[in-house]
């Protein structure tokens, strides 16, 4: 237990845990309202986007090369780090609106995968940005069915039985997830 | 000789830890090298000299300025050379770009500085690489950018904080003839752990432990302090092992 | 510092963050090209400024963000202590990078116009006035977002702030609609406080300058505020940072109760044929499509001939009418110059309620029995049935030569006088669907 407490903190991800759950609420409860309205939805994609940018930045450590470089098995560590990420996001979400689960599931993959890529591509300082400017443009464009292309845009505030939305978040999650468990985070950008 | 730096009594702390606990120093051109051990108190006395931190207590004078008053700060620093032992940099700019810009900060009129960043950076030895970006570096080209934006405004006070880190034989070599030269018109305070480039390029050496001054002399001074039963393979060493050890068994003397 | 501005140009965020920017308004503009929805913005300047303005509320929470990790860049790069030994003060050192992100993203907005009035060029024949002051002030809301956010950024040097800032503003930006749900869309009030607009406006509407006036202080205020938290270097300085956006409101205030987008007189003012014939107008804002007109409008008035007391001019109708239509003129409906499909087509348009303007009274008038009434009257008009234009859906097209048999089943003199009669409700917005006393439940 202690190896893994001892990651947490060499990741920073206390702090983060503790700036994103209530982050996460306070945006959620911002747009609670009926369930099913389309400002809960935004609001509910918004809170995941902004905690897993917050949660995004423990997917590195202080020394990308250092790490590199250790003898444990990073790969099932790094998908359980992402895992970790998904559940925390999608419950604390879960816990604070009326959207669907569903919903807040899927949503809930699509931007772990982004913030999975974002760390694989620029470090964990930039790991916010995928999942923040992803969840500022679907959030801030009203989600629409048609046409193909705004639907695509907005698939974080589309409906659970949405395929097209379905599609991307498993784009998103099999990119992030395959890029960062087997490459890991890129050195720190400053 | 004008006196750069004078220090009487002078202590810094860092946090509640006091790292520089009474020290009197008085320094002028030429090359001073700050030798001691690690936790000795060099880079809080260099800190405090580069006027990141304020004495606590005790009396410094930079420039001739006293700082216990009020002192022009600006124009202290407009004359200072700093080079931190953490030596940070912005990855993006190349490395004329970075020079440049520390040339601007350190208030380099501007008809001045292009002229000014191209000679600092030759200097160094650095003129062919003036184009790549900082990130690009290697460590002793790291360190040889970052000596090279400390003398830019060719200062009167240059302190460098382990300045021969990362640097190859050949370049320590070129680096010590810069440093000859540089203390031929301003105080240069070098800290190190190396002591041959202390017997190489200074003309005096200030032996500090416990944040304590324990000696300051030539070169020479400290080699002759040695006896062939200290532990060093060179003269200066055994020097140097000698006052420090004489220093840690007389504590109450210093007291 | 000229020197010093190129290098922050060149290596400094802002140049992303204008980028990023410029890219993505051009892309919230064509992405419309793909349904043919560019209407909403290519018709006119003002409107092409106006949707601008729309798409901030992407684009400023990112600029927030972006300003915030460009304010962190000092502490990420652990130069903090270099940079304090040198004798140049905070702000002066500072001013350059907080110049090159304003420029960076006024350059990227600027942008996005450019790339839009290539469009706007070829589309529009009407300027639209004012949409110089609209684009001003979508330049000052998109730097006060950069400033705001290197100074809050600087304020709060935490790894997570760029995050929180640019979702959490987007989540209060979305709040804040919610709560300020509009009654009166031309009086917006307190939501004009808003860094962007909540809706678009119509050809004939114009931004007011009082409420552009209003927005310029709030967001410059709040502009110089992020400038005074950015460039601070003591505390009494930081907390003087809350007097600009302060004394902006202030300002700010008397344009919560004006109207907002009042209508452009010059738009809806008339530009007619001046070649003798009968006379055809449109509004200004419309002049393009008068040259596709004049020949289908003049078609129209000889088809209309038949009528006693028939109208000699034809005039586009603006949705709010200034003055009630006089018996001599035959009026069309705005929209119908751009949806119609040929001359033919637009003729029957003309024809459709005998020249007068589509009116629903109240809720109770039942919509579709009107626009029968009006088909049937086209159709008459025209001397064929069913009238140019696109199918119907099939049970609604049986429906309508129902109504059509029954109608030319009366005697001659009859259809004539129910046709004016239909003409008649029309000019002053009566029920035409009554007039013609044919169709279902009637």
């Amino acid at each position: 237990m202690t190896s893994v407490a001892l990651f947490l903190r060499s990741r920073e991800v206390p702090a983060g845990v503790l700036c994103a759950v209530p982050a996460m609420v306070a945006v959620a409860w911002l747009g609670a309202g009926p369930a099913e309205s389309r400002h809960a939805v935004t609001a509910a994609a918004l809170a995941l986007a902004l905690g897993i940018a917050v949660l995004g930045h423990g997917l590195g450590g202080p020394d990308s090369t250092l790490d590199t470089t250790a003898a444990i098995r990073w790969a099932p560590r790094r998908a359980l780090h992402l895992a970790a990420i998904l559940v925390v996001a999608a419950a604390v979400v879960t816990a604070a609106t009326t959207v669907p689960v569903a919903v807040i599931l899927r949503d809930a993959a699509g931007f772990t995968g982004l913030a999975a890529l974002s760390a694989t591509l620029f470090g964990r300082r930039l790991a916010w940005t995928l999942p923040v400017v992803t969840g500022c443009v679907s959030a801030g464009i009203p989600a629409v069915p048609e046409p193909f292309v705004l639907h695509l845009l907005t698939w974080a505030g589309q409906p659970a039985d949405s395929r097209v939305a379905f599609t991307t978040v498993v784009v998103f999650a099999v990119a992030g997830v395959a890029g960062y468990v087997t490459r890991g985070p890129a050195g720190s950008a400053r | 000789m004008a006196t750069t730096v004078r220090a009487e009594g002078l202590r810094v702390r860092t946090g509640r830890h006091v790292a520089v606990n009474g020290v009197d120093l008085s320094l002028g051109a030429g090359v001073h090298g700050l030798l001691g051990p690690n936790g000795a108190g060099k880079t809080t006395l260099i800190r405090a000299l580069a006027t990141v931190l304020r004495p606590h207590d005790g009396r410094l004078q930079l420039l001739g300025q006293p700082m216990e008053a009020r002192p022009d700060l600006r124009a202290i620093r407009r004359s200072l050379g700093y080079l931190p032992q953490e030596f940070g940099y912005y990855p993006r700019f190349t490395v004329s770009e970075f020079v440049e810009y520390m040339a601007w900060l350190k208030e380099v009129p501007g008809a001045e500085r292009r002229r000014a960043v191209r000679n600092a950076l030759e200097r160094v030895g650095m003129a062919e690489r003036a184009g790549s970006r900082m990130k690009a570096l290697s460590g002793g080209m790291l360190r040889r950018a970052g000596i090279a934006q400390a003398i830019v405004n060719e200062p009167e006070l240059l302190l460098l904080d382990e300045p021969t880190v990362g640097l190859d034989p050949q370049q320590r070599l070129d680096f010590r003839a810069l440093l000859r030269d540089l203390g031929e018109r301003s105080c240069v305070i070098v800290s190190t752990h190396l002591v041959e480039d202390v017997a190489a390029a200074c003309s005096s050496v200030v032996l500090v432990d416990a944040g304590r001054v324990v000696f300051h002399g030539t070169p020479d001074d400290i080699a002759s302090a040695g006896s062939g039963s200290d532990a060093g393979d060179s003269p200066i060493e055994r020097g140097y092992s000698a006052l420090i050890a004489r220093h840690r068994t007389a504590p109450a003397v210093a007291r | 510092m000229s020197r010093i501005l190129g290098i922050e140009l060149r290596r400094s965020g802002a140049l992303l963050a204008g980028t990023a920017t410029a890219v993505i308004g051009v892309a919230g503009l064509y992405v419309l090209a793909l349904t043919g929805q560019t209407g909403l913005w290519d018709q006119q300047w003002n409107l092409l400024a106006v949707f601008q303005r729309i798409m901030l509320v992407v684009l400023w929470p990112l600029a927030l963000a972006a300003g915030a990790w460009q304010a962190g860049r000092d502490r990420r790069s652990r130069i903090e202590e270099l940079l304090g030994t040198t004798p140049a003060p905070g702000w002066r050192r500072l001013r350059p990078s907080a110049l090159a992100t304003a420029l960076c993203l006024t350059t990227g907005y600027l942008l996005v116009l450019v790339a839009g009035a290539v469009k706007v060029a070829t589309t529009a024949g009407y300027p639209g006035s004012g949409w110089q002051a609209v684009t001003a002030v979508g330049v000052l809301a998109l730097v006060a977002a950069g400033l705001l956010g290197l100074g809050l950024g600087r304020l709060l040097p935490y790894a997570y702030t760029p995050a929180v800032l640019g979702a959490g503003s987007l989540a209060c930006l979305l709040a804040a609609i919610e709560a300020t749900k509009l009654d009166d869309a031309t009086k917006p009030g307190w939501a004009l406080l808003l860094p962007y607009f909540t809706s678009t406006i119509s050809e004939f509407q114009a931004v007011g300058g009082a409420a552009s006036a209003g927005q310029a202080w709030w967001l410059g205020g709040l502009a110089v505020g992020g400038l005074v938290l950015y460039l601070a270097t003591n505390r009494l300085v930081r907390t003087l940072a809350v007097a600009p956006p302060a004394l902006g409101l202030l300002l700010a205030a008397p344009m919560l109760t004006v109207t907002a987008f009042p209508v452009d007189a010059a738009a809806v003012a008339e530009v007619c044929t001046t070649d003798g014939g009968p006379r055809v107008c449109v509004t200004a804002a419309h002049s393009r499509k008068l040259p596709m007109l004049v020949a289908p409008a003049r078609q129209a008035l000889r088809l209309l001939a038949k009528l006693p007391n028939a109208p000699t001019s034809v005039h586009e109708a603006v949705p709010v009418p200034t003055r009630p239509q006089p018996a001599s003129e035959a009026w069309l409906d705005a929209d119908n110059l751009s949806s119609a499909g040929g001359p033919a087509e637009l003729t029957a348009r003309i024809l459709a309620g005998a020249g007068t303007p589509l009116c629903l009274r109240n809720e109770d008038s039942d919509y579709l029995a009107v626009l029968r009434a009006r088909a049937v009257t086209a159709a008459w008009l025209y001397g064929s049935h069913p009238v140019p234009g696109p199918a119907l859906a099939p049970a609604e097209q049986a429906l309508r030569d129902t109504m059509w048999k029954a109608f030319i089943a009366q005697p001659e003199a009859e259809q004539q006088r129910r046709v004016a009669a239909v003409r008649a409700a029309g000019l002053d917005c009566g029920d035409q669907a009554a007039a013609l006393g044919i169709g279902a439940g009637r």
